[in-house]
Order: structure tokens, then C-alpha cells, then sequence
């Protein structure tokens, strides 16, 4: 019985010792990089050109919009470079005007007209509508907008029409998930 | 025990999170740029015309006009005349043109007689290179000049009576009026 329990004794050990130096007795396992790469969120960018005001009357561009005066039959048009800048695979915008801040002083003898947004190469984007808007992609537009005064009436003499507020906006469209 | 305070905390936390996001704004938002367009402001012109050194107005105000030489005396044979300037002085950015017209002239008089030997006999002219109203043509037409933007024109008038006038009309006077209308023709 002695013997027994010390071979049972040194056999504990033989077996302490076999797990003690690893491996053999582990399960297995394997190891491989997933290569999933790193993500990156896109961006969107709208920049403006600093924009130029012609006149009807002259082939010389307006020096100081603000020490200019307008008079009945003139037309002015305004035309300004735009960059839009979409990064994202899967990113829309549309761009559109906001006049909301415009002040008019004048009665309904000049107004703003229409915008329009060009690209050259592509589709052209009409933003025909006051504060309409039109998709656009990346790349670079011509945004011009004429004022018309009206030469059929006495009025409007010293009014003005404050443009300041007028704003280009570029909102990302919605994506729509596969199905 | 420990777990389910463990769940609560992090459950309480998770809201935390979402009413954070919600309250904040734009986090969860599509994303939009804007950029102004800087158009400045437009201001329309005055139309400013000068009539001898006074703003003329819309439908509007008389000017008086004294004779080119002072003090003479209007007579069969020594007709008088006036000079009439029109500046075009409108501050409109660009090209901006006018044209000014001298209108009927008419008189008036305390005098009948005079009033009716002044009629047909007040012509208007453009003053001539000589700067001398009397060397200027004289025609039943209204004179008319085309003034360019902070140019000025200038028009005479003569008055005359016929050979036949009454000699009895000494000492009287008259006024004459001449409508002086500027058009804008750019």
C-alpha cells in the first residue's frame, strides 16, 4: 500500500510537471489578422470666390458694389466661383440659395432674379426658383444672379436692396439603404 | 445582486448618453455647409439735374433766371435774353445720359397788350461757341441738348417784341415761364 501511494505520489508529480512546462496537454488555437482596415468619415466643404458684379451699361467689372448707384433700365448681374467639396462614397448634397434676409426697399421695381448654378463638364444645376435648390457634386460651379431695374416708373430714387444676408447652403441628401 | 445594480448603472447611463445627444443637436443630423455670398448692397441712383445751380424735382419747382445783362430794357429793337444751364448731375454708377428740353415759353404780364406782343416772340436756342446768347440760332423749336453724366448745357432765350408794339407799354414788365423738362435716354 506504501508503494502505492508513492508511485500515485510520483505520478502526480510526472503529470504537475508535464502541464507546468505547457503545450503539449493545451487545446488548440490559431491566430489571423482580420485586415479590416481603418474607416474614415468623408466630409463636405463649400467655398465661395470672392464675386463680381457687372453692369449692362459697361465691359468693366464694378469696383465697390456699395459706392455703385444703379439707375432704371441697368442690370446688374452678380457671378461668384463655387467649390463643393463631398467626400464619402456614398455622399449627396444639394445646393441651395438663401434670400430669406434680404431687405428690399424698392417697390417691386427691382428684384432679384433667379439664380443660377453651372458646371462646366456636367449637368447643369438650375436653381430657378427664388429658394429652390438643385443636386450638385463635387467640384466647382458658377453661381450668377441678375437684378433688373424696372425703367417704367419715376420711383425708387436713393432706395436700396440690401444683399448681405444672401446665402449659399449646401445640405447633405438622405441615403437611401439597399433593400 | 451585484449584477443587477451593474445592469441599472449602465441601463441609466445609456440614457444619460441618448438625452445628451438629443438635447445637443446636429449629432445626429445630416450634415450641412454654408457660405455667404457677399453681394453687398445696391443702391439706386439720384437723379439730380441742376437748373442754373439748383436741384431741379420730379414735376417740379420753379427757378428764377436773370437776364444776361441786368437792367436792359426790353424794346422793339433791343430784344434781351437769359441763360438757362442744366447740369446732369445724377451720381449713377455708370454711363448715364439725359436729354433737356426747353418747353413752350409763355408770358405774363399786368399788361395785356404785352403779354399778347411777347407771344411767338421768346425763343430758345443752345448757346452758341461764342458764349453770346445774341449770336445764337433762334427757331420756333424747342431747343434740346443730350448732357452726358456731370456734363452741363447750356441755352439761351430771347425775347423780343415786333416793330409795330404799342410805344405805350413803357414801363411794363412781364414774366416769362419756361418748362424745363430732363429725360433720362442712358
Amino acid at each position: 500500500m506504501k508503494k502505492m501511494t508513492k508511485g500515485a505520489i510520483v505520478t502526480g508529480l510526472g503529470v504537475a510537471l508535464l502541464l507546468g512546462g505547457g503545450g503539449t496537454l493545451a487545446v488548440w488555437n490559431v491566430e489571423q489578422t482580420a485586415n479590416a482596415g481603418t474607416m474614415a468619415a468623408g466630409s463636405m466643404e463649400l467655398t465661395s470666390s470672392t464675386g463680381v458684379w457687372t453692369s449692362n451699361l459697361s465691359n468693366n467689372p464694378i469696383p465697390d458694389i456699395t459706392e455703385y448707384r444703379i439707375v432704371p433700365g441697368e442690370e446688374l448681374t452678380y457671378t461668384q466661383q463655387l467649390e463643393v467639396g463631398l467626400e464619402g462614397d456614398q455622399l449627396e448634397a444639394t445646393l441651395s440659395v438663401d434670400t430669406s434676409g434680404v431687405t428690399n426697399g424698392f417697390s417691386n421695381n427691382l428684384t432679384l432674379e433667379d439664380f443660377m448654378v453651372t458646371k462646366a463638364g456636367a449637368a447643369d444645376a438650375a436653381i430657378t426658383a427664388y429658394n429652390g435648390s438643385a443636386d450638385v457634386e463635387k467640384g466647382t460651379y458658377t453661381a450668377s444672379a441678375t437684378l433688373a431695374f424696372n425703367a417704367d416708373h419715376q420711383e425708387d430714387m436713393n432706395q436700396e436692396l440690401d444683399l448681405t444676408q444672401v446665402t449659399y447652403v449646401l445640405d447633405q441628401k438622405a441615403p437611401t439603404p439597399a433593400n | 445582486m451585484r449584477i443587477k445594480t451593474m445592469m441599472r448603472t449602465a441601463g441609466v447611463i445609456s440614457l444619460a448618453v441618448v438625452a445628451g445627444l438629443l438635447g445637443v443637436g446636429g449629432t445626429w443630423a445630416l450634415w450641412n455647409v454654408a457660405v455667404p455670398a457677399e453681394m453687398g448692397t445696391v443702391q439706386a441712383a439720384d437723379f439730380r439735374v441742376e437748373l442754373n445751380g439748383s436741384p431741379m424735382t420730379v414735376n417740379g419747382m420753379a427757378a428764377t433766371v436773370a437776364l444776361e445783362k441786368p437792367g436792359t430794357a426790353l424794346t422793339p429793337k433791343t430784344p434781351v435774353y437769359s441763360i438757362i444751364t442744366v447740369k446732369n448731375a445724377a451720381n449713377a454708377g455708370g454711363r448715364f445720359s439725359i436729354r433737356a428740353t426747353m418747353g413752350t415759353p409763355t408770358a405774363q404780364s399786368s399788361d395785356p397788350i404785352l403779354a399778347a406782343n411777347l407771344k411767338g416772340h421768346v425763343l430758345t436756342a443752345q448757346m452758341p461757341g461764342s458764349t453770346t446768347c445774341a449770336d445764337a440760332t433762334y427757331t420756333a423749336q424747342p431747343a434740346t441738348a443730350t448732357i452726358a453724366k456731370g456734363a452741363t448745357a447750356r441755352y439761351c432765350v430771347k425775347m423780343s417784341l415786333p416793330a409795330d408794339t404799342p410805344a405805350m407799354l413803357t414801363p411794363s414788365t412781364a414774366t416769362v415761364t419756361i418748362p424745363v423738362t430732363a429725360t433720362q435716354i442712358q
